[in-house]
């Protein structure tokens, strides 16, 4: 404890306002135990001022009176900014196939190190994505991702894209080991039409 | 100066492929004559001469019979190009088919000078005709004692083989002849300065002359007169006659034995001028060299200096008219297809090249040219030009440059209006031999 | 086979003629030799030319054929009068001479590159991103390098197939070939089956096979380096990894005794592919394909992981502790009563460290490392004279020598290395080949397809050829002195015992009678039941020839000659010292099976799979009171062990190999060790220090040091002179 910090002791009570005469009589009289009833109106009073400039804002807020720059998160949210870069998600073609190839261009072009892609190759009985080679484990570790983009710039398919999904948390590290599954955009055959990730709100 | 025919002088007699008509008529006395000869005699009277060989560069041909070794100690080998693939050129196929012994009597004489005792006729495989009746004449030679061993009690030995080729226009070229030749792929070789000369290392790497039949033919009659008799002929720096192949829209196609220096436009009058129309267009040496407007064809005489001043080449003689009815794009696309089905394919901006020239001159020709493809073109030719392994690549970039020269203004109509200048819109489909199979999906 | 294989003697790739001449490229005067291409002048000074089908070790004949190497050329005369070429020429193909000035940096030359770019792109599919070779590709760095932004060209590109399988291993991409012919030539002048050819032609031509037969060249991995693009691929690299996820670590090849420099390319501890390492006195820069694709043990999901100890009949995983106070009580037990056999692909760290348990702490002798038949004692004179010593000649110079005999070997199989190294002889250098053997091959490539006298002689009778050629070659040799005796009437009628006719023998006797000839046998030499008469023989051929010490008899594990070196004979100690006799294989294996034996070591060998008398081998192994096999995997013989201990490949350790000519070569340490295996050497040190040896051993470089002091003929090394490439351990007299 260092000597000029003020000990838990009332009796020494330290504080500029303590200069003030007023102040000083009226903490000393109630600390000593001999308050008077005027002193606890002029208290609520104040309380009661403060609090309704406290009232008349939620107020506003409730009926809508003024604009609010606060949101109700999470059950409001907040729309992105349109080039936010936030999780990544592996996209689709029209027809279902997986854009990514499995190159690896997204991890040599990470500066942090935290993509790992193995490939392999497609067959007619197997066709993941157009042409010979898709990926068939695709991992990134988001507790090292800096979400610079990158990998979206390097990425000759536009398979690898960081959107707006910015809930990240989780309880353990090892959940923030994202696998090809998660990252896939999901497919629903009978639409035809990607499902995106970002207007699931 | 007009037809002279030296080398054609017994064409049209009968039965003058028989080898007693041929004697009859002073067959084989130059063989006779050079017997008693001294190899460097002979050498000495083709330097007389002035030959330049006939095939299409003009090289001196002396300087190639006097490069190989004098003497018998390892074998030598006397090649005769005979594959005749130049478009227009048909010169090869009437003398081999009509006076087959004066090509014998030519090998023969360089086999003599050569210190060789073997000789090839490398034949394009189609002419057929021509093998046959080269066959017959070889087989009478022997019989004769013209050929085989000790020939004339001279000792000399010598042998002539025939090799049909298999359909290339590249195996023309005398490396790949070589290469064709010994069994391998007709690819081109290495040449001077990146390889000895052939007369040094050829085929099998041993001592090789190679020469043109017309060369051939030549050297027969210039050994059976004399070098200074076909001096006498011709212009300063090109002797004696050269063998046109006469075709296209004139009267009376054919091959025309001229002397050098015949200028262009009396050749056309005594092939019966330009049917159907009037002159366009000449090609004077095959359809590897530039195309002449007719106000150039006004200057041009055949020999090699005139033609080479003029922006063309006297090339193998495959002379070619076009009447004003002739749509020189689609003649261009028609060309470029031509080599870049011939292309061997050894060498980047040959085989890349020729199939891109067809390919804009094929899409131009069908309609769909766009602005700045005269310029693309020019500038692909431009890449090919000096750059490939052989002269292929060169004889596919000439005539585009030439026609693009002389006739731009067709190429803008083509792309300006979608259609042919002439109003001739027949366009021969095109079909390639490209697999359709695609293996990426459509994205 | 295509005759082209079949020529001999490539001026450009002989020795540079002694002449030197005077160039000028790019301003730089050079003094350079005469005749030497100007694409190497240029890369020796420092200047770059860029090229794609230019290879210093595949004859230029045919190459020039990509045209990127175009370089401006001018000549002076003699007078001082420089004339320059009109056209630009190919540095890869131009040989230099007198007063010649290059250019290689003009803006034609630039604009002539970028020309060449265009072409070569305009029908590649330029699929990068999916290319096995993206990221290292020529063809990628030289567009980056000189090429141009964009193509002009916008009509469709040409279109094949993707991926047609050449071969097992080799997988074709024609789309982005770009024709420049290497993988061909390779055929032709490096391997010898001219199996690859180009097909069609214009701009139609594809390289293919011969009606489209499986490309089953024995060196096939090659083409897969030298091709400058993506069009050869590896079946099993394929799609594995990009170049940029790769670590490579220096390794040498377990896979024949040739001793191949190789570099191990691996990611998150699995061994991708092999490439070969430059070694221009072993390998140069080839591999064979056992070597190539042979090495997926290495990462393979049988491998052991921890020691294994067999209770009531099975197999338990158990502990180091457990697993040495088990092997260490045993061998406290039966004291002397003990052996240990050791394959030649041990290192010669565990080698040296085991036989020193053996000696000194257990005081057995019972040691062998040779599993194959053999026609002699270890401890007999000529055996430590021939078979122990290795090669006669170093592999660099078997290209040196006029005439090189080859007999009872397929060369190609047995020493693959020693097979191109003698065929670059024959076809680069002008050597003669003789082939001696009893059978022709159906290998797409062999000895015989070159060679200029095949005797081909009945099975069994080649004490007789020997004999016959010995002969033939002293009639021969006499044949050029003034006193010679008439020769023997030549004819072609074959002999009765040997099938061969003396016109035969006498071609071969007379090409062997121009000196300086060199002779490598194979198996059936040193393996044969009358071997001193064929070594008699044959070193009479050398003698007569002044040509003594060119016999090579070649080993055939990748450390069969260090594991002798180290002393793993009975009765041969540490670098031929003599010692107490001891058991051999066959004995000791005799012994285990009459239960004599109380405790059999089996390091990195398969005895029941690879012992010459197969019946013995499973007897004596089955039999063992305590089998202890370190090993790998479970083979056949670890499955019949007692004590397995895992033990770790190439990747996971250093150490040192002795290849078939001497070289003394170092593996590097790629990865950690899988599961808790151990290196073999480590595995001695621990249990030697239990069993209280005195010198203690923690590194690697503690036991070569060791090596190096104790070992006669490995004084030279030691950790800091072995380097990359190796360096020869010195044959000590014969002891």
């Amino acid at each position: 404890m260092r000597d000029d910090e003020p000990t838990n002791n009332h009796s020494q009570i330290s504080h500029p306002l303590m200069n003030n005469p007023a102040v000083k009589d009226f903490l000393t009289r109630i600390t000593q135990g001999k308050g008077k009833a005027e002193d606890t109106a002029g208290s609520v009073k104040a309380l009661a001022t403060g609090f309704s400039i406290t009232f008349k804002h939620y107020l506003e807020q409730q009926l809508k009176l003024k604009p609010t720059n606060t949101i109700q998160y999470p059950e409001e949210r907040r729309e992105q900014f349109p080039r936010t870069r936030w999780r990544h998600v592996l996209t689709r073609y029209d027809n279902g196939l997986e854009k990514c190839i499995g190159c690896s261009l997204c991890a040599g072009a990470c500066p942090a190190r935290c993509i790992l892609v193995e490939a392999a190759e497609n067959s007619d009985e197997n066709r993941v994505s157009p042409g010979e080679r898709y990926a068939a484990k695709y991992e990134i570790n988001m507790l090292r991702c800096i979400f610079c983009g990158y990998c979206q710039d390097a990425c000759p398919t536009g398979a690898i894209v960081l959107r707006k999904d910015f809930e990240l948390a989780s309880f353990s590290r090892a959940d923030n080991l994202y696998t090809k599954e998660m990252l896939l955009e999901p497919y629903n055959a009978s639409s035809r039409v990607p499902i995106s990730v970002v207007d699931k709100q | 100066m007009a037809i002279l025919n030296l080398l054609f002088e017994h064409r049209d007699v009968e039965g003058i492929g028989n080898i007693d008509v041929w004697e009859a008529n002073g067959g084989y006395e130059g063989v006779r004559k050079a017997a008693a000869l001294e190899p460097q005699v002979i050498v000495d009277e083709i330097k007389t001469s002035g030959l330049r060989g006939r095939g299409g560069a003009g090289f001196p041909t002396w300087i190639k019979w006097n490069g190989l070794p004098k003497n018998y100690d390892a074998p030598h080998y006397v090649l005769c190009n005979a594959d005749e693939g130049e478009p227009g050129t048909f010169k090869d196929r009437e003398l081999i088919l009509k006076i087959p012994h004066l090509l014998i009597e030519g090998m023969i004489l360089a086999g003599f000078a050569t210190y060789s005792k073997v000789g090839y006729v490398y034949i394009r495989g189609e002419y057929v005709e021509p093998a046959w009746q080269l066959r017959k004449a070889i087989d009478q030679a022997y019989a004769k004692g013209y050929l085989g061993k000790n020939i004339l009690g001279t000792g000399r030995d010598f042998d002539i083989y025939i090799h049909m080729g298999a359909g290339s226009y590249e195996c023309g070229e005398e490396s790949a002849l070589m290469s064709s030749l010994m069994g391998e792929r007709g690819n081109p070789r290495l040449k001077f300065p990146h390889a000895p000369l052939p007369t040094v290392a050829g085929v099998w790497q041993a001592p090789t002359l190679i020469n043109n039949v017309e060369t051939y033919c030549a050297a027969a009659w210039i050994i059976k007169h004399s070098g200074e008799e076909y001096a006498k002929y011709g212009t300063e720096k090109s002797k004696g006659t050269k063998i046109m192949s006469v075709s296209g829209h004139v009267a009376r196609t054919g091959n025309y034995e001229i002397e050098m220096g015949t200028p262009l436009m009396e050749l056309l009058n005594m092939a019966g001028g330009v049917k159907d129309g009037v002159l366009k267009a000449v090609i004077p040496g095959g359809s590897s060299v530039q195309i002449m407007r007719p106000e150039q064809c006004e200057k041009i005489n055949l020999d090699y200096e005139s033609c080479g001043a003029n922006g063309t080449l006297l090339g193998s003689g495959g002379f070619m008219v076009f009447n004003d009815k002739t749509d020189i794009v689609q003649l261009m696309r028609r060309t470029s297809q031509f080599y870049m089905h011939e292309s061997c394919g050894k060498c980047t901006p040959c085989r890349e090249g020729t199939r891109w020239l067809f390919k804009i001159l094929d899409r131009i020709a069908s309609g769909n040219g766009q602005k700045g493809d005269v310029e693309l073109l020019l500038d692909v030719c431009s890449q090919i030009d000096g750059r490939s392994y052989c002269g292929l690549g060169d004889a596919a970039a000439w005539p585009i440059v030439g026609a693009i020269k002389a006739f731009r203004s067709e190429f803008d109509y083509w792309i300006e209006h979608k259609r042919s200048p002439i109003g001739n819109t027949f366009v021969p489909p095109v079909v390639e031999a490209v697999n359709p199979v695609l293996a990426l999906t459509s994205v | 086979m295509s005759d082209r294989s079949l020529t001999q003697t490539e001026v450009s790739l002989n020795p540079l003629s002694s002449e030197r001449v005077n160039i000028t490229i790019d301003g730089i005067s050079l003094s350079v030799p005469k005749g030497e291409n100007v694409i190497e002048a240029a890369l020796n000074a420092g200047i770059d030319i860029p090229y794609f089908c230019y290879h210093p070790r595949l004859s230029k004949g045919d190459a020039a054929n990509c045209r990127m190497c175009l370089v401006e050329v001018a000549s002076t005369a003699p007078d001082g009068s420089v004339r320059k070429m009109p056209k630009p020429q190919t540095a890869c193909t131009l040989p230099a001479a007198e007063g010649m000035i290059i250019d290689t940096n003009t803006e034609k030359i630039n604009k002539d590159r970028k020309g060449v770019l265009e072409f070569l792109l305009i029908n590649h599919p330029l699929d990068c991103p999916v290319c096995d070779r993206g990221g290292e590709c020529p063809l990628q760095n030289n567009t980056l390098y000189y090429g141009a932004s964009a193509s002009r060209f916008t009509e469709e590109k040409r279109h094949y197939p993707k991926a047609y399988p050449l071969s097992a291993q080799v997988v074709l991409d024609r789309e982005r070939c770009i024709q420049c012919a290497r993988c061909t030539r390779f055929t032709d002048d490096i391997s010898g089956d001219a199996q690859l050819g180009l097909l069609k032609r214009g701009s139609d031509v594809e390289v293919g096979t011969f009606a489209h037969t499986s490309f089953n060249s024995k060196f096939s991995g090659n083409v897969i380096e030298l091709c400058p693009v993506g069009a050869l691929t590896s079946r099993t690299y394929r799609f594995k990894s990009r170049p940029w996820d790769l670590m490579t670590q220096k390794s040498i090849c377990s896979k024949c005794s040739n001793g191949c420099n190789i570099k191990l390319d691996y990611r998150m501890d699995e061994v991708l592919r092999v490439n070969a390492r430059l070694n221009e006195d072993v390998n140069e820069e080839w591999t064979c394909d056992r070597g190539k694709f042979g090495h997926d043990y290495i990462s393979s999901p049988d491998r052991l992981k921890s020691p294994l100890m067999r209770k009531d009949g099975k197999f338990v995983e158990v502990s180091w502790h457990q697993a040495y106070s088990l092997l260490a009580d045993k061998l406290r037990a039966a004291g002397t009563n003990c052996g240990a056999i050791a394959g030649g692909r041990t290192t010669n760290e565990s080698v040296y460290l085991l036989q020193k348990l053996f000696r000194e702490i257990l005081g057995s002798n019972n040691l062998d490392c040779r599993l194959d038949s053999n026609p002699l004692p270890a401890s007999d004179p000529l055996f430590k004279k021939s078979l122990q010593t290795g090669m006669g000649n170093k592999i660099a110079d078997l290209e040196k020598m006029k005439t090189i005999m080859v007999i009872g070997s397929d060369l190609q199989d047995e020493q693959p290395i020693l097979f191109l190294r003698v065929r670059k002889a024959w076809r680069f250098k002008g050597a003669k080949v003789v082939y001696v053997s009893d059978h022709l091959t159906t290998d797409s490539t062999a000895v015989s397809d070159f060679a200029s006298v095949n005797l081909i002689y009945q099975p069994g009778s080649e004490i007789t050829v020997l004999k016959d050629l010995e002969n033939a070659l002293a009639r021969v040799l006499s044949a050029n002195t003034a006193d010679s005796e008439p020769p023997a009437q030549l004819n072609t009628q074959p002999s009765e015992a040997t099938g061969l006719s003396n016109n035969d023998i006498h071609l071969a006797a007379s090409l062997l009678a121009k000196g300086e000839i060199t002779i490598i046998a194979g198996k059936s030499v040193s393996q044969h039941s009358q071997y001193v008469e064929l070594y008699q023989s044959l070193t009479n051929l050398l003698a007569s020839t002044n040509s003594e010490g060119n016999l090579n008899i070649p080993v055939h594990e990748c450390n069969s000659l260090g594991t002798m070196d180290m002393g793993m004979l009975p009765g041969s100690g540490p670098g031929f010292t003599k010692c107490a006799g001891g058991m051999g294989t066959a004995e000791m294996l005799q012994a285990s099976a009459d239960g004599n034996l109380q405790v059999l070591w089996v390091m990195g060998a398969d005895p029941v799979q690879n012992f010459h008398n197969n019946e013995l081998a499973v007897r004596g192994i089955e039999n063992c009171p305590f089998l202890v096999v370190s090993e790998l995997t479970l083979t056949e013989t670890a499955k019949r062990a007692d004590l397995v201990l895992p033990a770790v490949s190439i990747a996971e350790q250093e150490g040192t190999f002795t290849s078939c000519e001497g070289r003394v070569q170092k593996l590097f340490k790629a990865f950690e060790p899988v599961g808790s295996s151990k290196p073999d050497w480590l595995i001695v040190a621990e249990l030697s220090a239990i069993l209280g040896a005195k010198n203690l051993y923690f590194t690697f470089n503690d036991v070569l040091q060791s090596i190096s002091k104790e070992v006669p003929g490995y004084e030279k090394i030691n950790p800091g002179t072995i380097g990359d490439q190796g360096i020869f351990r010195t044959v000590p007299a014969a002891g």
